[in-house]
């Protein structure tokens, strides 16, 4: 049998490894919720199982992903993985082609060089040395990248990268040896044994002479397979769990099996070992801007995996989405972090709900819930009312008098299972009225009610019932010359996914300007309700560096689809015009009679005293 | 004394500027008033009645523009764009291309009083009904009608505390001070024109802090039957009939409250101007958390600020009375006379 002893190192790591990696995620797969494992069950067996492949193969070895962000950063994770993955299968080739045998022990492809010194008469052996030495250059140049990156991250699209534990530098540092020891043994077998083709055989006879023996031979191989053997062990307690996580989680994305649970499942495990730290989300964290540096999606993870969660960490975060959106891995930062907000320790007292009558005496074909938020707004309730009223609609305002609020809020911050009692109040007043259409003017409300009500009456955002309205002629609108921006609302926009009815609406009204962070990328307000944490002096602070990204030179008036955004960017006291829609729409109904009391500003003000 | 003569320019012809004309003029320097209005009084000019005593603002105002004539020139309808220095001049720019110099410029700006607007929960400019203590001093004073929109009489009437103060979320911490005990003024004056109405203040607590102000507070509850709820008010809407429901916590009683009111009352805080922030931008005056000028010494040298040869006076340092107001007026004049004398000796030694 082809045994040495430096071989143990390797296949101890290896063996180390498996055992964790089968122990944790048996645990992680029992802890999946009863749809969640009838989804992989049933798609199992579909193409699904493909596309699933297929994904793993261009994110997980080619990062095609991160090669969208930035190629230079795309060009060092694919020579890593891909470049190593190739390692392996050719080796596995290339030693099944020597000993024609499939079933040698997995330290043989790996040290194959070791075991198979000799030139045979094949010619195919020198086909498979140049690839080999080709395959290894390729991953040696992205290690020589990655360990530039740690000093130049600007040429790779990164303003900051992570602070890494000692646990992940250790490994990362044991993950830098690994090629260059494997190119110094092979380089060495070369001068002694010869074989090996540009690279080993090129490096080899540069050794020859004064480092290539016996010693330096055999000590190369051990401290080769040490540095595999270190890293296979430190890889479960470090980042680079990641590494196989996110094939599992490709996996169980494409079969279907990851939606939200309100709880820490399988799948939050999944999640959260799949983030490699790389830090790529960072830059999109507007609480950067303030200084909090320790609570971004990657230090959230790491401390779950740790057991070491604060409350700064947890709580401190806009919920805004907008790492959700540039995580390259896909994780679902957001459920995230509501799993682990949830907290059932907290109780909530609900008195009040039994005094909400929930029947109807009209029977309105249109429900209008404005929202706790948009009765601080009452601007957005009066001009929707408007609406109605000029569309001759047969509505009814649900929430004028006894407003029990959506839940969201609660939700949010980790109180799902105490909102459920309001959940099912609301739900019991809206199947009564027996309307079939339910409008509300906040994306809170939208979002929760179209999402996780399971409500069979349809569920539209005021901007899409005003679309909707425009769209049937029911509203007698006129264009006008004013210039204004739109702000997408985070729970409107990136996490709700309307995007185009606002900005046809606005588009038929007024002169719309795009600004650079829209759609996906826009800035959130800074007012989120789900950050208990920030002061108010520095949510306004967010919010006027918002405005200040959001608003062009020669624009006046935003215009937005939320009374959150809309009251939080008012605040700021800053002479700008902030609008709703629906007011937009009201005072162009009005053929502008109401106009002053939103447009406060005319003109865009000198900078002088 | 007339050898001394120096240029001073005050900014703002409202009671601090016009006091503080008067009182330099008299101690023998050359004054000029920049008023960015048409007319010389500020606020001033606008109220009815002055707390606690209830002398005509309009007598008062009338006193003190007297003073101002002869020597003291005032300018009105200014805008002013810039303010440079050169030396120990000082050029204030205003209305296009306009200079004027000076030794000594006294900033004497006063206040905003908050944009009701930016508190949208309570519906100013969007339920007619809904009203600010500026506005109700008018009414006072006979430019509007003292009734609904509709030119009902109201029956019901709330004031509403501490709007644009003491509420960060507007962004503004501080208190203003003066207008709990203007809303007591206001609410006696009302129902001393309808004495049938009812007449409601929502507090958070009642600040009544000058001389007499409580002596207003006990006469408003015996007399005048006024009530006096403790508690924010969360938020209003309209009804059809135009009224307003006011919902808010009454916070001695603990529970929630909703009030029916005709007209409500908004007793607007002081907020600092524009000119404040830009003159902190510009020309490095400091300013402090609430966005007023923070003066050298808040007890040795409340009207002199870091750079020299510029001063400050009146209400742009923070919410004040009229009574302080005009005090820390001549008390600036004071500093600004120590200052021009200083000036002048330094140049004959020179
Ligand atoms: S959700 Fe927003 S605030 Fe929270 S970590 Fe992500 S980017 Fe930062
Ligand atoms: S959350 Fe995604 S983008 Fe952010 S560090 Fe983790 S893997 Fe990278
Ligand atoms: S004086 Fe009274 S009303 Fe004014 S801010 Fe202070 S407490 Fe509020």
């Amino acid at each position: 049998m082809k045994f040495n002893l430096f071989v143990l190192p390797f296949t101890i790591g290896l063996l180390v490894l498996f055992s964790i990696l089968t122990a944790k995620y048996i645990r992680w797969f029992l802890s999946l919720s009863t749809d969640q494992r009838d989804a992989v069950i049933k798609n199992f067996f579909t193409l699904k199982t493909l596309s699933g492949l297929r994904e793993i193969f261009l994110e997980s070895l080619l990062h095609r992903n991160i090669s969208r962000k930035n190629r230079l950063l795309g060009y060092m994770h694919m020579s890593l993985a891909f470049g190593w993955f190739l390692l392996i299968i050719v080796g596995h080739f290339e030693s099944y082609s020597y000993f024609k045998t499939a079933l040698e022990p997995p330290y043989i492809p790996i040290f194959l060089r070791y075991f198979q010194q000799d030139s045979l008469a094949d010619p195919l052996q020198v086909i498979y040395w140049f690839v080999m030495d080709l395959i290894l250059l390729f991953v040696l140049s992205g290690v020589a990248l990655a360990w530039y990156k740690r000093h130049n991250r600007k040429h790779f699209g990164m303003k900051k990268t992570t602070r890494h534990l000692p646990a992940d530098r250790i490994a990362l540092s044991v993950l830098w040896f690994i090629f260059p020891l494997r190119l110094l043994a092979e380089s060495i077998t070369s001068a002694i044994y010869g074989g090996g083709s540009f690279l080993t055989s090129g490096l080899g006879s540069l050794l020859e002479n004064n480092i290539a023996s016996d010693l330096s031979f055999i000590a190369s191989w051990w401290a080769y397979s040490i540095s595999l053997g270190l890293f296979f062990v430190f890889l479960p307690f470090s980042r680079y769990m990641h590494i196989p996580t996110e094939l599992v989680l490709i996996m169980l994305r494409n079969w279907g099996a990851t939606k939200y649970t309100g709880k820490i499942d399988g799948i939050t495990q999944f999640e959260v070992h799949s983030c490699s730290s790389c830090g790529i989300c960072l830059d999109s964290c507007q609480l950067l801007e303030l200084g909090h540096a320790n609570i971004q999606s990657p230090y959230l993870f790491r401390n779950f995996r740790g057991n070491k969660l604060s409350d700064t960490v947890v709580q401190n975060c806009l919920m805004c989405g907008r790492c959700e959106t540039t995580c390259v891995v896909g994780i679902k930062t957001n459920s995230v972090r509501r799993a682990i907000r949830q907290n059932s320790d907290v109780e909530v007292n609900h008195d009040y709900l039994r005094h909400v009558d929930t029947s109807f005496n009209s029977s309105p074909d249109v429900l209008y819930f404005a929202g706790c938020m948009t009765h601080l707004t009452p601007g957005i309730k009066k001009s929707m009312q408007a609406i109605f009223k000029a569309a001759k609609i047969n509505y009814a305002l649900v929430d004028e008098d006894q407003n029990i609020c959506c839940g969201r809020p609660m939700m949010l911050s980790g109180l799902a299972e105490q909102s459920l009692a309001m959940v099912n109040k609301n739900k019991e007043l809206f199947e009564n009225s027996g309307a079939q259409t339910l409008v509300t003017s906040c994306p809170i409300c939208y979002k929760v009610f179209r999402d996780e009500y399971n409500l069979n009456i349809e569920v539209l955002h005021h901007t899409q019932y005003i679309d909707r309205l425009m769209k049937e002629g029911k509203l007698a609108l006129a264009k006008s010359e004013e210039q204004v921006v739109y702000h997408d609302p985070c729970e409107l926009g990136r996490n709700s996914g309307v995007y185009d009815e606002p900005r046809r609406v606005i588009a038929a009204l007024a002169n719309l300007s795009e600004s650079p962070a829209n759609r996906e990328k826009a800035w959130c307000c800074g007012g989120s309700i789900a950050n208990a944490m920030l002061t108010s002096l520095e949510k306004k602070e967010l919010a006027i560096s918002a405005l200040g990204k959001i608003v062009p030179k020669n624009t006046m008036t935003l215009v937005t689809a939320c009374p959150l955004c809309k009251k939080t960017f008012a605040s700021t006291g800053k002479h700008i015009n902030i609008v709703d829609i629906a007011e937009l729409v009201a005072v162009n109904l009005s053929a502008g009679k109401d106009k002053r009391r939103i447009w406060m500003f005319e003109k865009i003000e000198s900078a002088s005293i | 004394m007339r050898a001394l003569k120096k240029e001073v320019v005050i900014i703002g012809g409202g009671p601090a500027g016009l006091e503080a004309a008067d009182s330099l003029n008299k101690l023998g320097h050359a004054v000029t008033i920049l008023e960015k209005e048409g007319k010389p009084g500020g606020k001033l000019s606008n109220w009815h009645k002055l707390f606690p005593d209830n002398v005509s603002a309009d007598g008062i105002l009338k006193q003190m523009v007297h003073k101002i004539s002869g020597d003291i020139q005032l300018i009105t309808n200014v805008k002013i764009t810039k303010i440079s220095r050169e030396g120990t001049k000082h050029s204030v720019w205003f209305n296009e291309g306009k200079c004027i110099q000076a030794e000594a410029v006294l900033v004497a700006v006063g206040f905003d009083l908050f944009n009701a607007s930016l508190k949208e929960e309570y519906g100013y400019g969007i339920y007619d009904n809904v009203i600010t203590s500026a506005e109700l001093e008018s009414m006072f004073t006979g430019q509007k009608s003292l009734a609904t929109v509709t030119g009902k009489t109201p029956e019901r009437i709330a004031f509403i505390h501490c709007v644009g103060s003491r509420d960060e979320k507007v962004g503004f911490r501080h208190c203003s001070s003066m207008c709990c005990v203007t809303g007591v003024k206001q609410a006696i004056e009302i129902k001393k024109r309808l004495p049938a109405a009812e007449v409601m203040m929502f507090y958070m607590d009642l600040r009544m802090h000058g001389r007499f102000y409580e002596d207003l507070y006990l006469e408003a509850q015996e007399k005048h039957h006024i009530q006096f709820i403790r508690g924010r008010l969360s938020e209003s809407s309209e009804n059809p009939d135009g009224s307003l429901l006011l919902k808010a916590d009454d916070t001695l009683a603990g529970s929630p409250i909703k009030v029916k009111a005709d007209l409500m009352v908004l007793l607007l805080g002081f907020v600092p101007t524009d000119f404040h922030r830009k003159m902190g931008e510009e020309f490095g005056v400091e300013i402090g958390s609430d966005g007023f000028f923070s003066p050298c010494d808040a007890h040795l040298d409340t009207n002199s600020v870091k750079t020299n040869g510029i001063f400050v006076a009146g209400a742009c340092t923070g919410a004040k009375s009229l009574e302080y107001t005009l005090a820390d007026a001549r008390s600036a004049s004071l500093k600004i006379h120590e200052f021009l004398l200083q000036t002048t000796s330094a140049n004959i030694l020179n």
